[in-house]
């Protein structure tokens, strides 16, 4: 047990990524983060609406949950391009993203519950020195999305096999940014490239799951969301780029987000402990290419699209997660939890717009009940992504070393009404 | 209970394999591969050369360019740290500027005339890139009067107090390789000028290179010497640009018989064995500026070809004011150069005393060459210049001499160059056959990169700066990649090339 302990901390001292996968952002509920999202086949409150719909079928009466997770991404990386000396080092800057989530459900019949959810499915940001070696790649990108999820569950009970839930709801991409900025070193002097748009109008998409309870201690749970195809559109500036680009312009792109489903399985070996295992899929493949269209021709471009290629393929990944409730302590549950997210970029498409790689994730967690009515939750997830060296990037990429790791708090609450 | 012992214990392992799989690389060291340099050691490198040498593109030496210069290129693939250049911010320094690029579609170009600082200076040591643009061979040894790179380049960290020669700076480096590629200014002044400026004696080329290698040679760190030869006159768009696309234009225009060019005189030159014309203009055909072995209109020529044809004579129907003017002016400050007048007189000179100047030099340039009696028989029958005729189609109005490359001077630049590049063949332990690189290109129509998909041409703006003499960026990294095939073949190294397509193009621009 010690030696767990002690290789544990090692792993934590000495790793690290940023984010999900991609740029998904599994971290939707503070309970469920708790679990490293292994909740599908769970989902004892609202924030169901994310990881399975059909769990709002089993909530009874009004639930409310809501939180924030704090994203704190760090990134390194040492140079292996001609551009600058091998091995030189560029630190990513810091930031800190608050990603908020929000959920409510409402019983309507015994068997019928409806409710809403609010969070941020998915979400990027990175951020290099304006003068660092990879500058012709990127500086600064963030992309920022709010969605919005009505939804409802249904559940069969007494149906002689077990009990049977589903569920289904509108996923609605409400709100949206992009930015983007990276410098253009095809002339000297070298000028800036850089798009700041919004999403032009919402976006749709759906969600559909399944929750199958043989007995009460095992549960299987089948999640499907759909891939939501946003389209983003601002401002676009060339600075200090005048020779063959106009002084302004519209630009806009489109980003498909991509689809995903999740098998889960929930046991319970012994009582008050909770475990579940999900495999989440998630189709990344349709995200080929990031296109930047614009208003106009733009003689340096020789058009009017600046395309990007990504290529992504799919991924997976596999959560395991735990709860306890039989405490001494009255009222407090405890969770922790491991997983494995497998990148879905390609070495030679890799870029500091999201120096992604393969990644463990750990997490812990906590609720306590504090009156009848109201929870308290917090958690902790640290992420640790593996060394990541590319060295035959496309054109235009740049080749190197990224490491990344990721500290993610979150603070959250959840009401039984 | 046993069930849930073997439970957890289940996954207390789980999280340990993973753990321990996930392992605990060290994060702070990067385990770079050692470069491979084969029998030699290439731990120290110190560039000696000319403007290809110090990265200096659309004539100018700036820091944008010389980031990519191929002796920083081959430091970085070699994992050499603090390979120092003397960098100059932009636009850099020349004169009179940088070429920059004024409009993308039409490829204008303007000059840029603010000039830019040293700002790596006070280092304490010599730099390692050693290129001083427009040296000749000689200069390794002697000090250059009146280049005003000379001091910045040469030097300890201080400007203001120059090495004695470049040598000085190479001894005090003790460098364990040397890449020595010198000689292409002792012809390229020559071809640069139209033949008007003389090239380096063979002979004195000789010695100079020898002694300059043999001391690099002596040197304690006992240095491997890389030799670098001389790429062909034809290979540079400088010469071989505006020849065709004028021709191109005046194709079907039977009104334009052909370029005529003026030309100046030369003996016979024993040492190479060739000749000059003796006549003071001579007709070049039109399909002539096709053919790289019989003219080669210059870049310089860009300004003037528009205006052939054109006759001062406000009566003829090809007169052009604007056009008569800049081909007066020409003259006017070819009248000063040749220091026959100065430029407040000048300035004063009608097209008839224009017409007569030149015609007095003229025959004196002939009297220099070929001595007073041939002089007299020549004035005789010499016509002189007639501005009223069309510009660059008669031989009393031809187009100057400076801005074409005759077949003559074609067939001497060639075997001038031919003779230096035995000279660099025989001397140091490498060769970097250049020549042959650039000949290869032509041949082919482009370069292509082997680690990506990238193709050059040997055209301005792909291959070559905007001066259509300096390579690119892209170049630099496409003649490093040659150069380290060329040391992984004598040393039996296994130096990483570069990928081309990683290499910005920096094309500069008037911003």
């Amino acid at each position: 047990m010690r030696r767990l302990f002690a290789t544990i901390c090692l792993v934590l001292l000495c790793s690290g990524s940023a984010f999900a996968s991609g740029f998904s952002i599994y971290e939707a509920s503070v309970r469920a983060n708790g679990v490293l999202g292994a909740f599908s086949a769970y989902a004892d409150d609202a924030s169901t609406i994310f990881y399975n719909p059909a769990g709002l079928g089993g909530l009874e009466g009004i639930n409310v949950t809501g939180g924030a997770t704090v994203i704190a991404p760090r990134s390194t990386f040492r140079n292996l391009s001609p551009l600058a000396p091998t091995g030189q080092k560029t630190v990513m800057e810091k930031q800190e993203f608050l990603v908020p989530n929000f959920y409510g459900s409402y019983q309507i019949t015994d068997n019928l519950t409806a409710g809403i959810g609010v969070n941020a499915p998915f979400g990027l940001g990175t951020k290099w020195p304006d003068d660092w070696v990879g500058r012709g790649s990127s500086i600064e990108t963030s992309i920022e999305t709010i969605f919005v999820t009505p939804s409802v569950g249904y559940e069969f009970s007494d149906t002689g096999i077990g009990n049977i839930r589903v569920g289904a709801g509108l996923r609605i991409a409400a709100h949206g940014k992009v930015k983007l900025s990276r410098a253009v070193t095809n002339f000297s002097p070298e000028g800036t490239f850089a798009l700041d748009g919004d999403l032009k109008e919402p976006a749709f998409g759906f969600n559909a799951g399944l929750q199958y309870e043989p007995t009460d201690k095992v549960t299987f749970g089948f999640t499907y969301r759909s891939k939501v195809t946003t389209e983003f559109e601002g401002d676009a500036t060339f600075d200090n780029l005048s020779v063959g680009f106009p002084s302004s312009a519209q630009g806009g792109a489109e980003i498909t987000l991509p689809s995903s489903y999740v098998l889960a399985v929930n046991v319970e070996p012994v009582k008050g402990l909770r475990t579940e295992l999900d495999y989440v899929w998630w189709g990344w493949s349709s995200y080929d290419e990031l296109a930047i269209e614009f208003d106009q021709p733009i003689p340096a471009l020789g058009g009017s699209t600046i395309v990007n290629e990504r290529n992504y393929k799919d991924a997976w990944q596999l959560r395991f997660g735990a709860e306890y409730t039989e405490l001494p302590v009255e009222g407090l549950t405890v969770r922790g939890g491991i997983a494995y997210d497998e990148n879905p970029i390609r070495d030679r498409y890799v870029d500091p717009t999201l120096p992604d790689s393969d990644r463990w994730l750990f997490s812990g967690g906590l609720s306590y009940q504090v009156t009848d009515y109201l929870a308290v939750d917090a958690s902790y997830i640290f992420i640790r992504a593996k060394q990541r060296k590319v060295t035959n990037t496309h054109e235009g990429g740049i080749d190197g070393v990224y490491t990344t790791y990721a500290n993610l708090p979150g603070l959250g609450f959840t009401l039984n009404l | 209970m046993s069930y849930f012992k073997r439970y957890i214990k289940g996954i207390l392992s789980l999280a340990l394999v993973l753990a321990l799989v996930t392992g605990c690389e060290d994060y702070q060291d990067l385990d770079v591969e050692p470069v491979d340099t084969g029998d030699a050691d290439f731990s120290s490198y110190v560039a000696v050369g000319n403007s290809l040498t110090a990265g200096f593109q659309s004539n100018a030496l700036y820091e944008d360019a010389q980031k990519y210069s191929f002796p920083n290129l081959l430091a970085r693939q070699l994992q050499i740290e603090n390979f120092e250049q003397p960098l100059i911010s932009n636009p850099g320094i020349g004169d009179p500027g940088r070429i920059e690029l004024t409009n993308l579609e039409s490829s204008t170009t303007q000059y840029n005339t603010n000039q830019g600082d040293p700002i790596n200076t006070g280092i304490g040591q010599p730099y390692n890139n050693l290129g001083v643009p427009g040296i000749k061979v000689d200069a390794y040894l002697n000090a250059p009067d009146d280049n005003p790179f000379y001091p910045l380049v040469v030097n300890e960290g201080n400007p203001q107090n120059p090495l004695p020669n470049i040598h000085a700076a190479v001894q005090e480096l003790q460098p364990t390789v040397v890449s020595f590629w010198l000689g292409n200014n002792d012809i390229l002044t020559y071809v640069t000028s139209g033949g008007l400026r003389e090239f380096t004696n063979p002979s004195n080329f000789q010695t100079q290179y020898v002694s300059a290698i043999t001391q690099i040679q002596n040197l304690e760190s006992d240095p491997t010497v890389i030799t670098a030869n001389i790429p062909s006159v034809a290979s540079i768009p400088f010469a071989t640009t505006v020849g065709p696309q004028f021709q191109a234009q005046i194709e079907g225009n039977q009104q334009v018989p052909g370029l005529v060019v003026q030309k100046t005189f030369y003996q016979e030159n024993q040492q190479i064995g060739a000749s000059e014309n003796r006549e003071p203009a001579s007709l070049i055909e039109k399909a002539n500026l096709d053919d790289p072995s019989q003219a080669l209109v210059l870049l310089t020529a860009r300004d003037y070809l528009p205006y052939v044809g054109v006759s001062a004579n406000p009566q003829a129907p090809s007169y052009d004011e604007a056009a008569v003017t800049a081909i007066l002016n020409y003259w006017r400050g070819y009248i000063v150069n040749a220091g026959v007048a100065t430029e407040e007189e000048v300035a004063n000179y009608s097209q008839s005393d224009i017409e007569d100047t030149l015609r007095q030099m003229t025959i004196g340039q002939y009297q220099q060459t070929f001595g007073a009696a041939e002089a007299q028989t020549f004035a005789a029958n010499y016509d002189g210049f007639d501005f009223d005729q069309p510009f660059g189609l008669s031989s009393k109005n031809p187009f100057p001499n400076q801005f074409v490359l005759g077949a003559n001077e074609i067939s001497i630049t060639n075997t001038v160059t031919g003779i230096f590049n035995s000279v660099i063949a025989s001397q140091g332990d490498v060769n970097f056959d250049v020549n042959s690189f650039f000949d290869q290109v032509i041949q082919d129509g482009q370069y292509t990169d082997p680690n990506s998909n990238v193709t050059l041409q040997p055209t301005i703006g792909s291959l070559f700066s905007l001066d259509g003499i300096h390579p690119s960026n892209r170049a630099h990294a496409a003649l490093t990649n040659e150069l380290i095939e060329t040391l992984n073949s004598a040393t039996n190294g296994n130096i990483d090339k570069i990928n081309v397509s990683k290499i910005p193009e920096g094309i500069p621009v008037a911003n």
